[in-house]
């Protein structure tokens, strides 16, 4: 049986972290790797409130799972950096518009 | 005075080391280390060094002894390399950078790797020949880029080196290049293996196919296991040696730097060394602490690159598992 669906598969997964800055931490590590252009999944990341919120979308069962899991592998790391550095140093990360 | 910290991860090493201008602060490292027989695979290297990657920073930071704010920049291994283990130390990177909140530089791993090696020998402007498990050029700088001289046509020479290994069941502790050269230095009988230089390049997967298909019949017909290293170095260095000497005379340089993985087998430094001496040349080399990848050297190409004005967009600070020597611009040189 084929794992391919005529229909777009969706999900939704929501993260808190302990802030909204630390949503923001873990989005803007997140979201400079794209994923791999041949599985045909896309993911979209935002923080609302203290939410990480990621939505996948793919018509490919298996490579949506394969994005879920380092997207998860991931979260895992950035969590337990956090945990080992502990709160950022400033309000904001002066470099992300960097010329 | 600038101190850098950088993250490499584009392989089976793992490493996070700290560098205060000239001065090295800390160069902590772990080595993902496949059972006897296998190589190692993206997947289970990325665990590898998502399961350590926190604490060989938490020792590097203790053994340099400073705070993250006395830090400038953050740096890590943007590519070339195997896609998960890159993607994992790259994520840690940009949230180390965040938190601390200091701009983020990716660096090319084979600039590292020069940069380091010419930090360490004060090597001014040498041919640089690099040789690891996967990357091997020889590279020469010209305007503004390490300009590629001559490279491999198909596999790395640490990678036939590697799979030799895995034919003979060596271990792969602390690596298959390492048991490869000390078995080689006992080798007496010399076995004539096919000599693969192609121009300015060099090829490897001829010969490796060709220790594949005969090792077994050699070893019944008096070759013992340390006759087969010693026959295969000899000739691969040959190789190595003849092609870099071309780039040698063709350059007019003075001076060989040789840096990456294979670049600490002495017996490879032995054989340039005679090639440099004969045409009035000084080889530099450096010892596994820095020709083995090392958080160390990308923190030293990241520091080079922030005092010449370099900053990244951080949708630039992506990984790329291919990234070209000469594709880097080398705006901290002055020559």
């Amino acid at each position: 049986m084929s794992n391919k669906c005529e229909e777009t598969t969706t999900l939704c997964i929501e993260i808190p972290f302990p802030s909204s800055r630390l949503a923001e931490v873990a989005l803007h590590s997140l979201r400079v790797d794209t994923e791999p252009k041949r599985g045909g999944t896309t993911k979209t990341l935002e923080v609302v409130d203290n939410k990480l919120i990621t939505y996948f979308a793919g018509s490919n069962l298996g490579s949506i799972r394969v994005s879920v899991n380092s997207f998860f592998d991931n979260i895992h790391i950035i969590k337990e950096s956090i945990q080992l550095l502990g709160e950022p140093v400033s309000e904001h990360y002066s470099y992300l518009n960097n010329a | 005075m600038v101190i850098a910290i950088g993250f490499e991860g584009s392989a089976n090493k793992l490493g996070v080391g700290i560098i205060k201008d000239n001065e090295i602060l800390s160069n902590c490292r772990k080595t993902y280390i496949s059972p006897p027989g296998e190589g190692f695979m993206p997947k289970e290297t990325a665990i590898h060094h998502r399961q350590n990657i926190l604490a060989v920073l938490k020792q590097a930071l203790d053994e340099a002894n400073i705070k993250p704010n006395e830090i400038d920049v953050v740096c890590y291994t943007k590519g070339p390399g195997m896609g998960a283990p890159l993607a994992c130390v790259s994520v840690v990177a940009r949230t180390v950078a965040q938190i601390w909140n200091k701009p983020l530089l990716g660096v090319n791993h084979c600039i590292g790797h020069i940069e380091m090696g010419r930090s360490v020998t004060g090597a001014n402007n040498p041919i640089v020949l690099y040789v690891s498990g996967g990357n091997t050029q020889i590279i020469a700088y010209s305007r503004k880029k390490y300009r590629i001289f001559g490279e491999t046509i198909d596999i790395a020479v640490g990678n036939c080196l590697d799979r030799f290994a895995r034919v003979l069941k060596l271990s792969n502790d602390p690596s298959p290049g390492f048991n490869i050269e000390q078995l080689a230095k006992t080798g007496t009988k010399y076995h004539a293996i096919p000599y693969c230089v192609k121009g300015m390049d060099v090829s490897f997967s001829g010969i490796l196919s060709y220790m594949e298909e005969k090792s077994s019949k050699l070893l019944k017909n008096g070759y013992t296991v340390e006759d087969l290293c010693y026959s295969l170095q000899e000739t691969i260095f040959a190789m190595l040696v003849e092609t870099t000497e071309r780039a040698l005379a063709h350059v007019g340089s003075k001076e060989v730097l040789i840096v990456g993985g294979v670049g600490c087998n002495l017996r490879l430094q032995e054989m340039m060394r005679i090639m440099c001496e004969e045409r009035g040349a000084v080889l530099f080399a450096t010892d596994e602490r820095f020709c083995i990848d090392n958080g160390l050297m990308i923190a030293k190409a990241g520091l080079e690159m922030f005092n010449a004005g370099i900053r990244m967009k951080w949708e630039d600070c992506g990984i790329t598992q291919r990234y070209r020597t000469d594709d880097v611009d080398v705006t901290w040189r002055k020559d």
